[in-house]
Protein backbone atom coordinates (compact mmCIF):
# COMPACT_ATOMS: atom_id res chain seq x y z
CA UNK A 1 0.00 0.00 0.00
CA UNK A 2 1.55 3.49 -0.91
CA UNK A 3 2.97 5.26 2.17
CA UNK A 4 2.94 8.60 3.42
CA UNK A 5 6.10 9.21 5.33
CA UNK A 6 6.68 5.86 6.21
CA UNK A 7 3.01 4.93 7.57
CA UNK A 8 0.14 3.16 5.86
CA UNK A 9 -2.56 6.01 3.95
CA UNK A 10 -5.37 3.53 5.14
CA UNK A 11 -4.22 4.15 8.60
CA UNK A 12 -3.95 7.32 8.22
CA UNK A 13 -7.21 8.14 6.72
CA UNK A 14 -8.88 5.54 9.19
CA UNK A 15 -6.97 8.23 12.29
CA UNK A 16 -8.36 11.23 10.69
CA UNK A 17 -11.82 9.96 10.47
CA UNK A 18 -11.69 9.00 14.20
CA UNK A 19 -10.08 12.95 14.97
CA UNK A 20 -13.05 14.27 13.09
CA UNK A 21 -15.99 11.89 14.71
CA UNK A 22 -13.87 12.95 18.06
CA UNK A 23 -14.79 16.69 17.17
CA UNK A 24 -18.08 16.00 16.06
CA UNK A 25 -18.89 14.25 19.71
CA UNK A 26 -17.00 17.20 21.63
CA UNK A 27 -19.65 19.82 19.64
CA UNK A 28 -22.33 17.45 20.19
CA UNK A 29 -21.92 17.80 23.69
CA UNK A 30 -21.29 21.25 24.11
CA UNK A 31 -23.91 21.71 21.95
CA UNK A 32 -26.45 19.65 23.87
CA UNK A 33 -25.74 21.74 27.30
CA UNK A 34 -25.62 24.87 26.38
CA UNK A 35 -29.19 25.53 25.72
CA UNK A 36 -31.28 26.75 29.10
CA UNK A 37 -34.39 24.04 29.92
CA UNK A 38 -36.92 27.08 29.79
CA UNK A 39 -36.39 27.34 26.31
CA UNK A 40 -39.37 26.42 24.45
CA UNK A 41 -39.55 23.15 22.37
CA UNK A 42 -35.99 23.11 23.23
CA UNK A 43 -36.06 19.28 22.87
CA UNK A 44 -36.25 19.38 19.02
CA UNK A 45 -33.06 21.50 19.16
CA UNK A 46 -31.57 18.86 21.57
CA UNK A 47 -32.79 15.65 19.40
CA UNK A 48 -31.03 17.06 15.88
CA UNK A 49 -28.31 17.11 18.12
CA UNK A 50 -28.44 14.15 18.91
CA UNK A 51 -28.61 13.03 15.56
CA UNK A 52 -24.90 14.40 15.02
CA UNK A 53 -23.20 12.39 17.79
CA UNK A 54 -25.03 9.31 16.12
CA UNK A 55 -23.53 10.27 12.66
CA UNK A 56 -20.25 10.24 14.65
CA UNK A 57 -20.27 7.20 16.34
CA UNK A 58 -21.54 5.36 13.43
CA UNK A 59 -18.55 6.35 11.22
CA UNK A 60 -16.58 5.62 14.48
CA UNK A 61 -18.05 2.08 14.12
CA UNK A 62 -17.22 1.21 10.31
CA UNK A 63 -13.58 3.01 10.99
CA UNK A 64 -12.99 0.28 13.78
CA UNK A 65 -14.62 -2.69 11.46
CA UNK A 66 -17.60 -3.58 13.15
CA UNK A 67 -20.01 -2.75 9.93
CA UNK A 68 -23.25 -4.91 11.48
CA UNK A 69 -23.44 -2.76 14.13
CA UNK A 70 -22.80 0.08 12.32
CA UNK A 71 -25.93 -1.03 9.84
CA UNK A 72 -28.22 -1.56 12.28
CA UNK A 73 -27.92 1.59 13.69
CA UNK A 74 -27.92 3.40 10.51
CA UNK A 75 -30.96 2.07 10.29
CA UNK A 76 -32.74 2.30 14.09
CA UNK A 77 -31.54 6.17 14.91
CA UNK A 78 -34.13 7.63 12.71
CA UNK A 79 -36.97 5.58 14.08
CA UNK A 80 -35.98 6.22 17.77
CA UNK A 81 -35.47 10.06 17.23
CA UNK A 82 -38.97 10.10 15.39
CA UNK A 83 -40.58 8.18 18.14
CA UNK A 84 -39.31 10.40 20.89
CA UNK A 85 -40.47 13.71 19.00
CA UNK A 86 -43.64 11.94 18.37
CA UNK A 87 -44.03 10.91 22.36
CA UNK A 88 -43.57 14.65 23.36
CA UNK A 89 -45.57 15.94 20.71
CA UNK A 90 -48.64 14.21 21.52
CA UNK A 91 -47.41 13.47 25.20
CA UNK A 92 -45.83 16.33 27.39
CA UNK A 93 -45.94 19.13 24.92
CA UNK A 94 -49.94 19.63 25.10
CA UNK A 95 -49.98 19.26 28.68
CA UNK B 1 2.41 4.76 19.94
CA UNK B 2 1.20 4.99 16.45
CA UNK B 3 -1.02 7.44 15.06
CA UNK B 4 -4.39 5.46 15.02
CA UNK B 5 -4.12 4.52 18.59
CA UNK B 6 -3.50 7.94 19.62
CA UNK B 7 -6.85 8.76 17.64
CA UNK B 8 -9.03 5.89 19.05
CA UNK B 9 -7.35 7.31 22.42
CA UNK B 10 -9.19 10.75 21.78
CA UNK B 11 -12.26 9.61 20.63
CA UNK B 12 -12.11 7.78 24.08
CA UNK B 13 -12.06 10.92 25.55
CA UNK B 14 -14.66 12.27 23.51
CA UNK B 15 -16.92 9.72 24.27
CA UNK B 16 -16.24 10.04 28.02
CA UNK B 17 -17.05 13.73 27.88
CA UNK B 18 -19.94 13.01 25.59
CA UNK B 19 -21.39 10.23 28.04
CA UNK B 20 -20.86 12.54 31.15
CA UNK B 21 -23.05 15.47 29.18
CA UNK B 22 -25.81 12.70 27.65
CA UNK B 23 -25.93 11.98 31.94
CA UNK B 24 -26.61 15.03 32.70
CA UNK B 25 -29.46 15.60 30.18
CA UNK B 26 -31.08 12.57 31.57
CA UNK B 27 -31.58 14.05 35.41
CA UNK B 28 -33.68 16.81 33.61
CA UNK B 29 -37.23 17.25 35.10
CA UNK B 30 -39.66 16.30 31.71
CA UNK B 31 -39.37 12.32 30.78
CA UNK B 32 -38.68 13.02 27.06
CA UNK B 33 -35.48 14.84 28.25
CA UNK B 34 -34.98 11.57 30.08
CA UNK B 35 -34.98 9.52 26.73
CA UNK B 36 -32.81 11.88 24.37
CA UNK B 37 -30.20 11.74 27.56
CA UNK B 38 -30.58 7.76 27.52
CA UNK B 39 -30.57 7.61 23.34
CA UNK B 40 -27.58 9.31 23.50
CA UNK B 41 -25.77 7.46 26.69
CA UNK B 42 -26.76 3.98 24.94
CA UNK B 43 -24.66 4.47 21.73
CA UNK B 44 -21.94 6.54 23.52
CA UNK B 45 -21.25 3.43 25.34
CA UNK B 46 -21.44 1.15 22.83
CA UNK B 47 -18.80 2.47 20.79
CA UNK B 48 -16.75 2.87 23.94
CA UNK B 49 -17.00 -0.78 24.30
CA UNK B 50 -16.20 -1.36 20.58
CA UNK B 51 -12.74 0.78 21.42
CA UNK B 52 -11.88 -1.05 24.40
CA UNK B 53 -12.92 -4.82 22.55
CA UNK B 54 -9.89 -2.97 19.62
CA UNK B 55 -7.35 -1.33 22.56
CA UNK B 56 -7.27 -4.27 25.03
CA UNK B 57 -8.94 -7.54 22.56
CA UNK B 58 -12.03 -8.31 25.49
CA UNK B 59 -13.80 -10.30 23.55
CA UNK B 60 -17.21 -9.98 25.31
CA UNK B 61 -17.10 -6.36 24.92
CA UNK B 62 -18.84 -6.78 21.19
CA UNK B 63 -21.49 -8.68 22.71
CA UNK B 64 -22.56 -6.03 25.19
CA UNK B 65 -22.22 -3.22 22.54
CA UNK B 66 -24.63 -5.46 20.11
CA UNK B 67 -27.49 -5.65 22.86
CA UNK B 68 -27.00 -2.20 23.93
CA UNK B 69 -27.06 -0.47 19.95
CA UNK B 70 -30.20 -3.39 19.37
CA UNK B 71 -32.34 -2.90 22.69
CA UNK B 72 -31.37 0.98 23.15
CA UNK B 73 -33.65 2.34 20.46
CA UNK B 74 -36.14 -0.62 21.07
CA UNK B 75 -36.54 0.29 24.45
CA UNK B 76 -36.73 4.05 23.93
CA UNK B 77 -39.76 3.10 21.27
CA UNK B 78 -41.49 1.00 23.14
CA UNK B 79 -41.70 4.26 26.09
CA UNK B 80 -42.28 6.69 23.77
CA UNK B 81 -45.10 4.41 22.82
CA UNK B 82 -46.32 4.60 26.26
CA UNK B 83 -45.91 7.98 27.09
CA UNK B 84 -48.18 9.40 23.48
CA UNK B 85 -50.39 6.85 24.46
CA UNK B 86 -50.12 8.30 28.28
CA UNK B 87 -51.05 11.73 26.72
CA UNK B 88 -53.56 10.84 24.28
CA UNK B 89 -55.67 9.85 26.83
CA UNK B 90 -55.35 12.45 29.11
CA UNK B 91 -56.17 14.61 26.19
CA UNK B 92 -59.09 12.64 25.56
CA UNK B 93 -60.14 12.98 29.30
CA UNK B 94 -60.20 16.60 29.60
CA UNK B 95 -62.35 16.81 26.32
CA UNK B 96 -64.91 14.47 27.58
CA UNK B 97 -64.79 16.80 30.77
CA UNK B 98 -65.03 20.02 28.38
CA UNK B 99 -68.23 18.35 27.25
CA UNK B 100 -69.53 17.33 29.73
CA UNK B 101 -69.69 20.68 31.44
CA UNK B 102 -70.94 22.47 27.85
CA UNK B 103 -73.89 19.97 28.42
CA UNK B 104 -74.91 21.27 32.03
CA UNK B 105 -74.58 24.55 30.69
CA UNK B 106 -77.14 23.60 28.08
CA UNK B 107 -79.13 21.56 30.34
CA UNK B 108 -79.55 24.03 33.46
CA UNK B 109 -79.96 27.14 30.20
CA UNK B 110 -83.23 24.36 29.19
CA UNK B 111 -84.31 24.23 32.66
CA UNK B 112 -84.67 28.32 33.07
CA UNK B 113 -86.27 27.83 29.86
Amino acid sequence: MTDVAGIDIIIIIKSAILLISSVLIILAAIGILRYRDDLERVIYARIHILGIADVACILALLVLGEYLLAAAYFILTPFNSHAIANAYYYGEEKR
Amino acid sequence: MDILSLSEYILMGALAIFALATIRITTRKTIAMSLVGISGLSIAVATLLILVKDIYNVGFCTDIATALIVLGPVGTIAFSKVLKAEGQAEENEKEELAEGSDQEVTDKGDVND
